[in-house]
């Protein structure tokens, strides 16, 4: 009896427990869950999704292209382009040709000058160096690994402050031609245009894969590896003189050395046309003699030709044929050279007959294709002297006639002087 | 395929996967689980999820029979003589097992809230594996006696303490929107209501099944009013917020307690209930992550060594204490190691409940689940046979019941 109470009282406690405590419970906290999306609404999220990751991926390459932004520079003057190379130096295209005085270096910040360091003809590109002035610069970091096919490569190049980006594949590295010199080319999906010059082509990580560079007619990213070749080779004293003046200078050959009947000598070997060399007057087969009053008779001699510019004009001494002419090279001013060029060796202004004797063909292992005469050469002087008439040029090479002949051949935009004997 | 397919195709490899795994030695629990991995979408992929959600009912029917088996240990006079100790043991090892996983997840960096999460589920100890094992091993003794009220109060102890826990980390980050006042209250009233309004909701059902049994005799009787009682108390413990797991048990002791003929009315029960067990733990290993495993990383390992280790050690420092014979001091560590409903009911309500540590908590839980699960119905098989107790009860599980008299 006495167990069937307790059980009673048991069962009328957890009654109790229950009541009260479903009447007690605590409210629900609003969760309600969202309705099932429809089809639509669902088709439509995928579609926001894509353009979330599309959209992330154009902030990436944003984000990228900011991050390497300070390692791109603008040139006003050429409207191209600058990549931060190395320690204040900067590679960009190839300044005109006449351009040896200092040119406008444009970062994101400001502006400084910068003097050109390394140019040329032969060169497809330019360095030149800039101070300390120009702050918010950083070196680019090449990149450390060729990247896999396919995967993103960055294009980022400067039109006056603002910098630009266009993304693309990586495809392959290819050596190609460009101008006289093999390169290695980067080749991407990325329409290169004009505008591109001299900015950089970077991969996915900001590393620097090539300098985007004109080739002829056309706009080539050139591989890194390129770049840094080509800055070295053109970085000697003989290059910078060719640059500079539009002159190859050599020490005389045996051969020649006979012929000019002086024991060693510095000959102008090519002059090209449209450089501080030709303007002032200097000729292929020019011997020079003298440079700022010390005697030359090493291509060590004229080294000096090969330095930075200097405020002062160089002085040459140089022996044409049987006359001693003082030409001067102005120092860097293009309008200097213009002013100057008109008084070179008193007289000496040739008369250069309006069709040169144009050379059809050589005759392999002849006397002149040993020479290194070449079919479209031009003829235009013959022992410092222009040709009088085609008998007199057949005569001096006619087969009987062993004398050695200086001659000054035209070859596009060059003139070289060839010793045939 | 369909639920009927499923259900067809679970009991006809459990039984196949069942029969191999007794050649090798391991429990038929085992041979159950991985059928049920094999099957899952973690692996072949017959059973697919949306199959799973719909068998979920039997699998909870299931585990409400097995608790309510697990229950017939409050009976008085058994409680009388083994509750002390049993709840000493129960507590020692469950807080080592708590403490040794909550240093190490702290130790490893890991938020307190997660290492403390962690540290409440690894007390857990499967009851359904763990009762399979002792009846298909036949056992009796002291360790199974012992092993039988732990499991019992491990469980109670462990929904406690999840109670407590949560309450504290509600009060500590506070829910969005909530007063502090009403976060005390809803943690207060969670932690009262699980226990104590299960326990109720179980009592009043064990009475009336205990009054209605008195009243049938035919066995095919009895086994409706069995599985009407059971799963009626699931049910209302589902629609009401309580835990189904108290509240079977809660039915199972009152019956113990109050019905004359319990034994009979648990014997009837255990002649019909073996396919419900059989999809239970094929569904159980189906919903096993085996995939995860590798994923669950340092955190994991800590995480199984420390629950081992701290079983292990909580098992042997308390029976050594309590002076109890060897082969209960050698082996009760061993039988307590198989992990996976309460543990994966709790995963699920950190998940619903605290989404910021839900990933982590998630991923060890699952991860480990799947390997205590294979591991631990083994390992308390070793323990029963050792111990020299496997084959000294009889064929039924009534049996570990104390003789009356």
């Amino acid at each position: 009896m006495q167990r069937q109470k307790y059980i009673a009282v048991l069962a009328l406690a957890a009654i109790l427990i229950l009541s009260a405590g479903w009447l007690l419970r605590p409210r629900e906290i609003p969760n309600s869950p969202a309705p099932l999306p429809t089809e639509s609404e669902l088709a439509l999220l995928a579609r926001r999704a894509e353009r979330r990751s599309l959209d992330s991926m154009a902030t990436y390459f944003a984000v990228t292209a900011g991050d390497v932004e300070s390692a791109i520079v603008y040139l006003p003057g050429a409207g191209t382009s600058g990549v931060v190379w190395g320690d204040g130096i900067i590679v960009t295209a190839p300044l005109l040709q006449q351009a040896v005085g200092t040119v406008t270096v444009q970062s994101g910040f400001g502006q400084d000058r910068a003097e050109p360091m390394i140019w040329g003809p032969r060169v497809p590109l330019a360095a030149v160096a800039i101070g300390d002035e120009l702050v918010g610069l950083r070196q680019v970091i090449t990149a450390t690994s060729i990247p896999e096919t396919g995967s993103w490569a960055l294009a980022v190049w400067r039109a006056g402050r603002d910098r630009s980006f266009a993304p693309g594949n990586y495809l392959q590295s290819a050596f190609a031609t460009c101008g006289e010199r093999r390169v290695e080319e980067v080749v991407s999906s990325l329409v290169l245009t004009p505008m591109m010059v001299g900015g950089g082509l970077f991969d996915i990580d900001g590393g620097l894969l090539a300098v985007i560079l004109p080739c002829g007619d056309r706009v080539a990213a050139i591989a890194t590896s390129s770049v840094a070749a080509i800055l070295t080779q053109a970085d000697t004293s003989g290059q910078r003189v060719l640059a500079r003046y539009g002159l190859v200078i050599g020490a005389l050959s045996d051969d020649e050395a006979a012929y000019f009947t002086l024991n060693d000598g510095v000959m102008v070997r090519e002059v090209w046309t449209g450089y501080l060399g030709a303007e002032a007057g200097l000729l292929p087969g020019d011997i020079i003699e003298a440079l700022d009053g010390t005697v030359v008779t090493a291509p060590g001699d004229v080294q000096a030709l090969g330095e930075p510019p200097g405020e002062q004009a160089l002085e040459l001494s140089v022996r044409r044929g049987e006359t001693v002419l003082t030409i001067v090279l102005a120092a860097t001013d293009i309008e200097a050279v213009l002013e100057t060029a008109a008084t070179p060796g008193a007289g000496l202004v040739w008369d250069v007959p309006p069709e040169p004797y144009r050379i059809d063909a050589v005759i392999p292992d002849s006397r002149a294709a040993v020479a290194g005469i070449e079919p479209g050469d031009r003829l235009v002087r013959i022992d410092h002297a222009e040709p009088r008439s085609l008998a007199q040029v057949q005569q001096i090479f006619a087969d009987t006639v062993t004398l050695p002949v200086l001659l000054d051949i035209e070859r596009g935009e060059r003139r070289l002087a060839v010793l045939v004997h | 395929m369909n639920e009927l397919t499923s259900i067809g195709l679970i009991l006809l490899l459990a039984l196949l996967a069942g029969h191999l795994v007794k050649v090798l030695r391991i429990p038929e629990v085992t041979g159950y689980i991985l059928a049920g991995v094999a099957l899952g979408p973690s692996m072949l992929g017959w059973l697919s999820q949306e199959n799973l959600v719909a068998l979920g009912v039997l699998s909870e029917v299931a585990l409400g029979l097995i608790l309510f088996s697990v229950g017939s240990v409050f009976e008085f006079s058994r409680f009388r003589r083994l509750g002390r100790q049993v709840l000493l043991i129960t507590l020692v090892e469950s807080a080592l097992a708590a403490v040794v996983v909550t240093g190490g997840a702290l130790w490893l960096d890991q938020p307190w809230p997660v290492a403390v999460l962690l540290g409440v589920i690894a007390t857990a100890t499967a009851p359904a594996s763990t009762l399979m094992v002792i009846r298909e091993c036949d056992s009796a003794g002291p360790l199974t006696e012992n092993l039988l009220g732990i499991i019992a109060v491990n469980n109670l102890l462990c929904i406690m303490l999840y109670g407590l826990i949560t309450a504290v980390i509600d009060l500590t980050i506070g829910l969005e929107g909530i007063s502090t006042l009403e976060s005390l209250y809803r943690a207060a009233f969670w932690f009262v209501w699980q226990i104590i309004g299960s326990a109720a909701l179980g009592y009043l059902v064990g009475l009336m099944l205990a009054g209605w049994s008195s009243q049938v005799t035919e066995s095919g009787e009895i086994l409706i009013l069995l599985a009407g009682s059971i799963l009626f108390c699931v049910g209302a413990s589902r629609g009401l917020n309580l835990s189904p797991l108290v509240a079977s048990l809660a039915v199972g002791a009152t019956m113990v307690n109050l019905a004359g003929r319990s034994r009979q009315l648990f014997d009837t029960l255990s002649n019909t209930d073996p396919p419900f067990y059989a999809m239970f733990f094929v569904i159980a290993g189906a919903e096993l992550d085996v995939a995860r495993i590798p994923a669950m990383g340092a955190l994991g390992l800590v995480y199984i060594i420390g629950r081992s280790s701290g079983k292990f050690a909580g098992a042997g420092i308390a029976t050594w204490r309590l002076g109890l014979d060897s082969k209960v001091r050698n082996f009760l560590g061993f039988a307590l190691q198989a992990q996976a409903g309460l543990a994966i009911g709790l995963t699920l309500a950190v998940n619903s409940r605290y989404p910021q540590f839900a990933p982590v908590v998630t991923t060890v839980v699952l991860a480990s689940a799947a390997v205590f699960e294979m591991v631990g119905p083994t390992s308390t098989r070793f323990a029963l046979v050792q111990a020299g107790e496997a084959g000294l009860g009889k064929v039924t599980r009534a049996d570990v019941l104390p003789v009356e008299g």
